[in-house]
């Protein structure tokens, strides 16, 4: 229809299909409220797919940059020798007094943003009097002192065993280390420590008062006292994951002693079936709650609430198995039978994504002809709407390849984009409630909404604490714990 | 925004600078709150893992043809683990030992408390239902030599025997040894065992997260004030308290 006369401008290409549909009143109204609502909800379920495309891991954090060498240029240049790979440090002055120690930083300062940093070295030769050190110094530490002399700075040192936060004078701490001894110093943000280890164990933890950014320092101070340093490069002599795994489970153990109202759970639980219509599962589910010993009674008070869940149960679980099978077409004649006020709009972002939906499951079938006929039909005005353009050319793009589920765009194939377009449709239908108080309901389930609530309260604690410590990630929780 | 809400941001501000809080607005904390990602896969997983650790073994089968999630656990397991959760939580713990011997041997072998409280309340069911005598040589042969080996097993042992001397014992002072809670108390733990000799979590993992939630929000309380989901069950995000 409107090929011959369209030029390149997608926008005026949506202008004549809007011109051309009979149901244009539509778009010149001042929005019947209900259509304001299905544009709104459509487009975040839009906003989820181009996360998806752009391989935007939800949750997952910008790596921070970590130590991994020695840093040469602001060492104390002349009392050290330092490797070419720049992890090995030797003294190669004569010591004389307290000023000439040969203290080296690591290049970059730990890492906040984890529960654990760590690092570790080898003592290769103790030399004359072994009197190395191992710890944190801030940016601004004077590099010819031992770390810990300072203030705002903490060393461990090999040859009298002893801790040193900030003077002169150290605290008994560990054992005192030599040649052939492997020593390593680490941040435990959980615990606000630092830690010290030798030969795999810790040998003490100290309260971490050192401010701002620590990096990672060695120091060598009598004659041939050569150290190896390990950042990671290398598997660590002190078993760190176990650690962290020990220092999860006390952070653990202490919430795992707060009390939950019994059957919270099961609530939580029942509602999110509910919410997203897997109907099969709820009857089962409640068969099962009943029949258990003592039967579960899921509180009804919230009533309203439920009214507003329960409805349109079946019909929302029959659109998510017609779009999880790929019956796009069927899934649109059902919605025209019994929800044509949200199909009406074909331009509406629920429509776009099943009509995106209908033209990926051509490409799965191998039916390139006619996917490239659909999509000059339903996608192509589409394109130069910012908007909606990132998807259509993702899906343009599958016909490039001979592999598409192999290509970048493959993600389009995956069972996860039926399952984002089944989750459209169920809040658009949720939304034609007449009892629905607040669209955004439509959106997320009660359990969404709790877990959005944990994620950004640990991330404002930990904005709060100086940026320290971990997130919390929804993915990790669920993949820890398998033993075995 | 009407008077009486400017006075209660006002309040709440006062109150936060009073402890030097910082404030969250409800729509700074709303767009926080849209910023968090939390991908449908994960919330699958998170169901999935209730139901298999809870036993619904129907409703998890259901729930992985409607949603594409692979339970977590072999489903066939859970049939048998619930079979003997039933028998215990009815009383019939024999069978229950039989059931998990046929599991796996090792759990009893390897889990002599749980094995004692599952012969004490073998112990329990013959005194409810008034077989005496049997109770008693029950408790000599059975019981009794257990007891021995370990002190806390005894002072159980003799609470139980010590039901004994009781007619009517609905109402004597151990009387809640023969309610339905113990029996539910010993089926817990022989799911919980059972659970973890599949190496398999025993608890889910959904209450740990909701604790989780009240344990962040308190956490958070001490540094700002800001909007908070008060009743989970609801999951309504609540003004901050004035």
């Amino acid at each position: 229809m409107s090929e011959s006369n369209s030029n390149s401008n997608g926008v005026s290409n949506i202008n004549i299909i809007n011109n051309n549909n009979n149901n244009n009143h539509h778009h010149h109204s001042s929005s019947s409220s209900k259509e304001e609502k299905g544009r709104d909800l459509g487009l975040y379920f839009l906003e989820v797919c181009r996360r998806r495309g752009t391989g935007a891991e939800e949750g997952e954090e910008k790596a921070e940059e970590a130590p991994s060498e020695l840093n040469t240029i602001n060492s104390s240049g002349g009392f050290v020798v330092v490797s070419t790979d720049k992890l090995s440090v030797k003294y190669t002055n004569v010591n004389l007094h307290g000023h000439d120690v040969g203290v080296i930083q690591a290049n970059k300062a730990a890492p906040t943003k984890l529960l654990l940093y760590y690092f570790e070295i080898y003592v290769k030769d103790a030399g004359a009097k072994g009197q190395i050190a191992i710890g944190f110094t801030s940016e601004s530490f004077k590099m010819r002192r031992q770390p810990g002399w300072e203030a705002n700075s903490c060393g461990y040192h090999g040859d009298d065993g002893l801790l040193y936060r900030g003077h002169g004078k150290g605290e008994p701490f560990g054992p005192t280390y030599t040649s052939g001894d492997i020593v390593g110093a680490g941040i435990n943000y959980a615990a606000q420590e630092f830690f010290f280890t030798k030969n795999g164990q810790v040998v003490g933890t100290v309260y971490k008062d050192m401010k701002g950014p620590r990096f990672p320092t060695i120091a060598v101070h009598s004659q041939n006292e050569e150290v190896h340093v390990n950042f990671g490069q290398k598997p660590f002599t002190f078993d760190l994951k176990e650690f962290e795994v020990q220092e999860r489970m006390k952070q653990q153990l202490k919430i795992e002693e707060l009390p939950l109202t019994s059957n919270v759970s099961y609530g939580i639980v029942r509602s999110y079936l509910l919410h997203y219509g897997y109907e099969d599962t709820l009857n089962s589910f409640d068969v099962a709650s009943r029949s258990t010993v003592p039967p579960i009674y899921i509180a009804q008070e919230n009533g309203v609430d439920e009214q507003e869940i329960m409805y349109a149960l079946n019909h929302r679980k029959t659109l998510r198995q017609l779009i999880r099978d790929g019956e796009i077409d069927t899934a649109f004649g059902k919605l025209r039978e019994w929800y044509p006020q949200i199909v009406e709009d074909n331009t509406s972002a629920m429509c776009f994504l099943l009509h995106c939906q209908k033209f990926i499951e051509l490409v799965r079938i191998g039916a390139l002809e006619e996917a490239v006929k659909y999509g000059r039909i339903e996608l192509s005005s589409f394109f130069g709407l910012p908007v909606f353009e990132d998807l259509v050319q993702d899906c343009v793009a599958l016909l490039a390849y001979e592999q598409p589920l192999e290509s970048p765009v493959g993600y389009l194939l995956k069972d996860s984009q039926r399952e984002v377009v089944a989750d459209t449709v169920n809040a658009l239908i949720l939304s034609t409630n007449p009892n629905m108080k607040e669209s955004k309901n439509c959106l997320h389930s009660y359990l969404e909404r709790l877990l959005r609530q944990l994620t950004a309260c640990c991330l404002e604690n930990r904005s709060l604490s100086g940026e320290q410590g971990e997130a919390f990630q929804l993915h990790r929780v669920l993949s820890s714990g398998k033993r075995g | 925004m009407s008077l009486f809400w400017i006075v209660i941001r006002e309040l709440a501000e006062i109150e936060a600078m009073a402890a030097s809080k910082k404030v969250i607005t409800r729509e700074e904390w709303e767009k926080k709150l849209n910023d968090v990602k939390i991908r449908k896969e994960d919330m699958n997983k998170l169901v999935m893992n209730f139901l298999v650790t809870e036993g619904y073994v129907e409703a998890a089968e259901k729930f992985q043809i409607e949603s594409g999630t692979e339970p977590d656990i072999d489903l066939a397991t859970i049939t048998d683990r619930m079979a003997v959760k039933k028998a215990v939580q009815s009383g019939n713990v024999e069978d229950a030992i039989e059931k998990v011997n046929d599991l796996n041997p090792e759990i009893l072998d390897t889990n002599p408390q749980l094995f004692f409280h599952l012969q004490q309340q073998r112990l329990i069911e013959l005194i409810r239902n008034g077989k005496v005598e049997e109770a008693l040589e029950f408790a000599q042969e059975e019981l009794a030599p257990r007891g021995e080996e370990n002190q806390s097993f005894l002072e159980d042992l003799e609470r139980t025997v010590a039901l004994l001397a009781f007619e009517d014992v609905s109402n004597c002072p151990i009387g809640e040894l023969l309610d339905i809670s113990q029996r539910l108390k010993t089926a817990s733990e022989v799911n919980a065992a059972i659970l973890t000799s599949q190496s398999h979590e025993k608890d889910p993992k959904l209450p740990s997260l909701l604790k989780m939630l009240i344990w962040a929000q308190k956490e958070l309380d001490e540094k700002a004030a800001y909007p908070h989901i008060n009743d989970l069950s609801k999951a309504v995000l609540e003004d901050p308290a004035v």
